[in-house]
């Protein structure tokens, strides 16, 4: 290297540094500001719950304190993607989505379970639908006119083959959204068999205050005779209905145990990786058998797809048997508490009597 | 037990009980990163030690956003400083701010 070219090196290096020096301090104020409301802008576009916040906030600090905010905004833009994470997963949690009173996600189900319906959710949508069926005739009208036709021309046996497999992994997506909707379910059961019992508790409480008014006020215990709803004795000594009881006998703890096995995110994850692998290992000439199409794969996936949709179709089964149970829990509930308060307005109605016949039938005004 | 963030949160909220605080002054006082920090603000939130408001202003007349601000509660104020003060107890004398008058460090 010449002696020249060391030292033109140098001086630009000089004037670098003296450009950097200058624009870093002291034209600070005019770009900090810009690049602090960028970076605030794109954080939070990232995470959209922040955005009006870490906006306000900027705003603030440059307008009334007239500093530029860089520092906090750069902070906001590189915690935007894990803030926007935290909410995804919170909202997914939030009892807002509730199905009937109980949220699909309890709080402090696992990441996996949130995933999995989170999944099930997003794959059971109308938009699924239309870009499922655009992809496929988008793939037929390529193949049989378009630059596909070389590649998978009719009858399309890689658009088969591919149809096989993402019916299998969406099989898999409707176990794992079942058994989501099953423990959710569950959790509603529960749920409501303790509100009802407070419930219960409650009006029982206030019977007994009434009793004890009737004994203040007539000596007479029995100054209304009226009895429970029969249910109301019977609701705490039945537990509430979940779906695992309507899982009776061999067959049905066969099918529970299956419908919890292959409707876990592991056998989703297990069944992608495993065709993944095969296509994997055919192209890189590992396994022979079973080459482009991989029409063994398809075979394979077709076949266990029907034993999943029957597995499906048990799980559906079980799910309208709970439902059903659950109905019959919730009328129940609702006809004795409807009788509970009847007798109670009943009571009520028989105490006021009492007091106008006290009172001789006057009643005291609101002066008085 | 609350972690070193929380307390420096909490501090930032025990040193002047009555005023509100905002996102990005907690930032620059306390030093708290905003990935933690706004977690750190909702859980405190959902505690009832600290309660979150919008800013009452006139968005035209200031002519900007609306903050959302952050007031240490009675409870916040009570529990906030049990817990920093459980905190700094294995550590380090616990700061004057901390303590009553009048009251010494264990």
């Amino acid at each position: 290297m010449t002696p020249l070219l060391l030292l033109t090196l140098a001086a630009l290096l000089a004037l670098l540094h003296k450009a950097f020096e200058l624009v870093l301090t002291n034209e600070y104020a005019t770009w900090a500001p810009g690049l602090a409301r960028l970076l605030a802008r794109a954080a939070g576009f990232i995470c959209r719950p922040q955005r009006s916040q870490w906006w306000a906030d900027l705003c603030f600090v440059q307008r009334e304190e007239k500093a530029s905010g860089l520092l906090q905004a750069g902070w906001c833009f590189l915690s935007s993607p894990a803030l926007a994470l935290r909410h995804a997963v919170a909202r997914l949690r939030s009892p807002r989505r509730q199905l009937a009173g109980a949220p699909l996600i309890e709080e402090g189900a696992g990441m996996l379970d949130a995933m999995g319906a989170a999944l099930a959710r997003s794959l059971g949508s109308m938009w699924t639908v239309y870009v499922t069926l655009a992809f496929l005739l988008g793939w037929i009208a390529l193949g049989t006119w378009g630059p596909l036709r070389r590649v998978d021309p009719y009858p399309f046996s890689f658009l088969l083959f591919l149809d096989n497999v993402l019916f299998t992994t969406i099989c898999f997506v409707i176990l794992v959204g079942q058994r989501v909707v099953i423990r959710a379910a569950d959790r509603q059961s529960r749920q409501a068999y303790e509100n009802s019992s407070t419930l219960f508790r409650q009006l029982t409480e206030v019977q007994t205050r009434l009793d004890r008014h009737d004994v203040l006020l007539t000596r007479d215990h029995a100054r209304h005779e009226s009895r429970p709803h029969p249910w109301v004795a019977q609701h705490d000594v039945q537990a509430p209905p979940v779906a695992a009881d309507q899982l009776g006998g061999v067959n049905g703890r066969i099918a529970g145990w299956i419908t919890v096995r292959l409707g876990s995110m592991w056998a989703l994850a297990a069944a992608v990786a495993l065709q993944l692998l095969w296509i994997g290992l055919a192209q890189v000439n590992v396994q022979r058998f079973d080459r482009y199409p991989y029409p063994f794969m398809s075979f394979l996936s077709t076949v266990f797809t029907l034993v999943l949709l029957i597995v499906v179709v048990v799980g559906q089964d079980v799910i309208g048997r709970s439902g059903d149970r659950r109905s019959e829990r919730a009328f129940l509930n609702a006809d004795a508490m409807l009788h509970e308060v009847r007798r109670i307005q009943e009571r009520l109605a028989d105490q006021e009597r009492y007091f106008e016949h006290l009172t001789g039938g006057d009643r005291p005004t609101a002066t008085e | 037990m609350l972690s070193k963030s929380s307390v420096k949160v909490l501090a930032a909220f025990l040193e002047s009980p009555g005023q509100e605080l905002y996102g990005f002054g907690l930032m620059r006082a306390t030093g708290v990163k905003s990935g933690s920090l706004y977690p750190l603000l909702d859980r405190l939130e959902q505690m009832g030690w600290i309660e979150g408001y919008d800013e009452a202003i006139d968005e035209h007349v200031e002519g900007r956003p609306r903050r959302r601000l952050y007031r240490l509660t009675a409870s916040g104020k009570t529990a906030g400083k049990a817990a920093v003060l459980e905190f700094y107890r294995d550590l380090v004398p616990v700061p004057g701010w901390v303590l009553a008058p009048g009251e010494t460090s264990p």
